[in-house]
């Protein structure tokens, strides 16, 4: 089986007011004692037995586009990935410039993935992003001029005052750009961000924001964009590699705090604490990979569940009442079943929760 | 004891004219409660008393004081409810007394409880001691409220004391008042004992404690005790006085005192509240006359949250009927809510108080559902047949004739809400009597109402309409000749036992319409839309529609964090689980209360 190996990067700029990932603000660099912790906790899995190449590596963050090239090379030196390897940074606008992004594809990485979000820069300014929509532009055209061919855009929707228009101005910037790849997501108000403390006005309600999402899905498609994941759509061949890795239950190594790992089906993570890790903490265990784990991951994908997987790798099979209400929803167009598959449609993946709390 | 020097009275006044704090007063000055030990509302110990300012449950005190003629007095206060609900307690405690002492408040006046619970102390002879208080507020207006005792009630109230039971101002008067204007007690210590029960309650440890007023004759530890009623005999272990705090067991309880008798009494329906208390070797010849017994007026069905919780809710029940002879119940079995008890109330302050009870005091997630009267059907075979829970609603097609209890409305108003008032009775299908003016700004509004228009929210719309002015008092009337139905709420397409109702033909398009939507306002959006039908028979009246959810996802699985993931799905799995299942529909315990909350 395949290794992914995700490297957490948690310095921002500046947060964000929806963001409640774990990140320190006010950083413009990515101090040399971390990328030294990181090294250390490379090298001492290293000598585990269940170490191998690495097939992907996911530069995620925080910010990793605070990196310098240097020390992006010094990661992957120690992380030997495999010679085909998809090598993939987060970059944010405003964070790197042509020769930045030069000297990074220069370093080994082969896949960008930036934080466009929007086209309108009123957006992005309720947001709490540094950038405007020209620099998003410009960090894309300076990502395919450094010779980065696989990039992918983040597009965020159902913002407040949120229109059609500027979903389609977004996905016309992503594409006039040449990206592959579009990963979509609807603003969650998270409790704790200063959206949560204070959320902002005219926000969509619940069946306004559903109508952006499947808005997005039909535009995607019709730009050649088959979605792939909830939130994830690609040009043929352009998937995320290390993403699906998560999907799909197969091992991966995150390293950095709060970093989440699953090898061979027990899960452990770092503690969210960067001075701690820093220190020398070690992860913690989070539990094991269930079959409700491999059900919920793969409901998450266009390609659906495999009923033959499920038993197979699990030993686990619906019950009558699980599939008369999986029919049901095959008949509210929630769903649709295909012998050994089920999948969600567009309008149940939207719902996926509520599914799954029938499943699991 | 010196049969001349005991005064039995009771405190009245309509609710919140500071009768609980009068009798705070009372005991801090005959040193019934020492300064250390005084906290407010003594005599409200349940917690939802003290927490609310109601007092529920009467209580009884006994009490030493030094007159000012320098003579030494027995006194016994019984503290009685205020609100209309609890009216028969209040008629139990006026039958142990020879007095009442009436509060009125000062700033407010009379009131509607002021005038009923005057009326119901004159039905039994009781000497009534007026006395204005709150005289300490600014808006106090002691000569105008003195002058309105006298004209309304017809009792001189010039000479009245006026009193501050909040700083204890001229508090004294009160008591002197009593000792004075009050009777001591007739009858015979040396005739067979008859003792009239008041109340009781159950201890844990010591049985079921009575508390008797003796009439004539004597009873003491070691006699045998018969309850005349229920033939049940007893030995007496102790008896006694009541303290404010505890309880002083003295040698022996004579005619014209109050107080208790404990017998290792286990079950507290052998001392049925009314029934005379006699020695069994010695009976005295004829019973005193008893209570009216109580019925219960408002019926619902209670479920547990959770069904595995039957019999929990059965013990608690049966604990509180222990001290509450007025809450009836019985098993029920319904489709929707699963096993519990229909339970019988005095009325939906009553109702709301047990439920509460059930909550805090047993700790019981509760589901009600909308509360019913108890109406009569004449059947076409000539068959009768009474209903109180709208699942025994008879096939229409055989009913001949349907009735519904009315009750007798006073409401006591300003002037200026009059109108307003009058609109809110005529919607409640109420029959007008008619209208007396107490004095130039406050009227007594006689209607005919049907009970069950006004256990739902009748005395939050007064209220309301009234802003805080008006108050109300009832009495059940007679049964009178109705148009009823029975109106169905269906989820889905599927009746719901637990959320139909009985209602007069002319309101149900109406009822069904607001009940439709209240539901639909009560029920989450979920997978699959829910339609909502209101029908009587097989038609449907009204209908509203549950639209399906559209957005439950966390579309951002960050990083691998699936746990997080995990967790919120747990999360939601137990909401789900405090919902109640109805074939494929989720109903929150919330949305079979909601109907109780249908303003007009």
């Amino acid at each position: 089986m395949t290794l992914g190996i995700y490297l957490h990067i948690p310095f921002c700029f500046q947060k964000c007011n929806y963001c409640d990932f774990y990140s320190l603000g006010c950083s413009r660099s990515v101090p040399q004692e971390y990328i030294d912790a990181l090294r250390r906790e490379i090298a001492r899995w290293k000598q585990k037995e269940s170490w191998r190449r690495p097939a992907t590596v996911y530069f995620g963050g925080g910010t990793p586009s605070l990196l310098n090239a240097r020390q992006l090379e010094a990661l992957l030196d120690a992380l030997e990935p495999l010679p085909d390897a998809e090598i993939t940074l987060e970059a944010n606008p405003g964070t790197a410039d042509a020769a930045k992004l030069r000297d990074f594809r220069t370093a080994g990485a082969n896949r960008l993935s930036v934080g466009v979000q929007s086209a309108s820069d009123a957006s992005l300014h309720r947001l709490g992003r540094i950038h405007t929509a020209a620099e998003s532009r410009t960090m894309l055209q300076n990502a395919a001029a450094a010779g980065f061919e696989n990039i992918s855009g983040d597009v965020m929707l159902a913002l407040p005052e949120y229109s059609v228009k500027e979903l389609y101005d977004t996905l016309e910037l992503l594409c006039g750009c040449g990206v592959k790849h579009i990963s979509s997501y609807l603003l969650k108000i998270e409790p704790g961000t200063p959206f949560g403390k204070s959320p902002p006005q005219g926000l969509p309600d619940e069946d306004a924001a559903a109508d952006f999402y499947l808005a997005c899905v039909e535009e995607c498609a019709a730009r050649g964009f088959a979605q792939y994941e909830i939130s994830n759509f690609a040009l043929p061949g352009y998937e995320s590699r290390h993403n699906l890795c998560y999907w799909n239950c197969q091992d991966y190594l995150g390293i950095g705090p709060a970093a989440h790992s699953c090898i061979g089906s027990r899960r452990f993570c770092y503690p969210a604490d960067t001075a701690a890790f820093i220190a020398g903490a070690q992860p913690v265990p989070d539990g094991e990979c269930t079959a409700e784990d491999f059900i919920l991951l793969q409901l998450r994908l266009a390609k659906g569940l495999s009923l033959a997987e499920l038993q197979g790798r699990w030993g686990v099979s619906f019950s009558a009442a699980q599939q008369a209400f999986l029919r049901r929803c095959e008949k509210n167009g929630l769903a649709a079943l295909d012998g050994d598959r089920i999948r969600l449609t567009p309008r149940g993946l939207l719902v996926q929760n509520s599914i799954l709390c029938n499943l699991v | 004891m010196d049969q001349s020097k005991i005064r039995n009275f009771c405190i009245i006044a309509h609710i919140d004219h500071g009768k609980s704090t009068l009798a705070d007063r009372i005991l801090q000055l005959t040193e019934a409660v020492d300064d250390r030990e005084m906290y407010d509302q003594v005599l409200d110990d349940m917690e939802l008393e003290q927490e609310r300012g109601i007092t529920i449950k009467a209580r009884a005190v006994n009490m030493l004081y030094r007159a000012d003629d320098g003579e030494e007095y027995q006194l016994n206060l019984i503290d009685t409810p205020g609100h209309v609900d609890f009216g028969y307690e209040v008629s139990r405690s006026l039958a142990a007394c020879e007095g009442a002492v009436l509060v009125v408040d000062a700033t407010q006046g009379v009131e509607a409880q002021t005038l009923a619970n005057t009326y119901m102390a004159l039905e039994h002879d009781l000497e009534i001691v007026p006395i204005l208080n709150k005289i300490d507020l600014p808006s106090a207006e002691c000569d105008r409220v003195a002058q309105e005792v006298e004209d309304v009630i017809g009792l001189p109230c010039m000479d009245a004391p006026r009193v501050s039971a909040k700083t204890g101002l001229n508090v004294k008067d009160v008591l002197e008042a009593v000792v004075r204007d009050v009777p001591a007690p007739a009858g015979d210590p040396d005739a067979p004992l008859q003792a009239l029960i008041f109340d009781s309650i159950y201890d844990s440890y010591k049985g079921v404690i009575v508390y008797v007023r003796v009439v004539n004759g004597r009873v003491k530890a070691g006699d045998t005790i018969r309850m005349m009623e229920t033939g049940c005999e007893f030995d007496v272990v102790n008896v006694g006085h009541m303290g404010a705090l505890q309880l002083a067991p003295c040698a022996e309880l004579s005619a014209g005192e109050v107080g208790y008798i404990t017998a290792s009494i286990k079950n507290v329906r052998d001392t049925r509240v009314g029934d005379t208390v006699t020695l069994a070797n010695d009976p005295c010849d004829e019973p005193l006359p008893g209570y009216r017994k109580v019925t219960p007026m408002v019926f619902c069905g209670v479920f547990p949250a959770d069904g595995a919780r039957y019999g929990d809710l059965r013990d608690a029940l049966e604990k509180l009927q222990l001290n509450d002879a007025s809450l009836s119940f019985e098993p029920e079995t319904s489709t929707a809510l699963g096993f519990g008890f229909r339970c019988g109330f005095l009325g939906l302050l009553h109702l709301e108080i047990i439920t509460m009870r059930l909550e805090r005091e047993f700790d019981l997630d509760l589901v009600t559902t909308a509360p019913s009267v108890e109406y009569h059907f004449t059947l076409t075979d000539g068959g009768k047949t009474v209903v109180y829970n709208p699942t025994d609603f008879p096939d229409p097609a055989k009913v001949a004739t349907a009735e519904e209890p009315y009750v007798n409305a006073h409401i006591y108003t300003p002037t200026d809400y009059v109108g307003s008032l009058m609109e809110l009775c005529q919607d409640r299908r109420g029959i007008f009597i008619d209208m007396k003016y107490m004095d130039a700004t406050r009227v007594d509004l006689h209607y005919e109402l049907p009970l069950g228009e006004i256990i739902y929210d009748f005395f939050d719309c007064i209220k309301s309409r009234s802003r805080g002015y008006a108050s109300y008092d009832y009495e059940i009337k007679e049964y009178k000749a109705s148009k009823l139905v029975r109106l169905d709420l269906l989820l889905n397409g599927e009746s719901v036992d637990a959320l139909s109702l009985i209602v007069h033909a002319d309101k149900a398009y109406d009822r069904g319409r607001r009940l439709a939507e209240k539901l639909k306002e009560n029920i989450p959006r979920q997978l699959f839309e829910i339609p909502i039908q209101a029908a009587i028979g097989g038609r449907v009246i009204a209908r509203e529609t549950v639209k399906a959810m559209r957005k439950d996802v966390l579309a951002k699985c960050y990083g691998g964090d699936i746990t997080r993931k995990k967790k919120l799905l747990e999360k939601q799995k137990e909401g789900k689980k405090k919902m109640r299942q109805l074939g494929s529909v989720e109903v929150p315990s919330e949305a079979f209360t909601a109907v109780l909350k249908l303003d007009s």
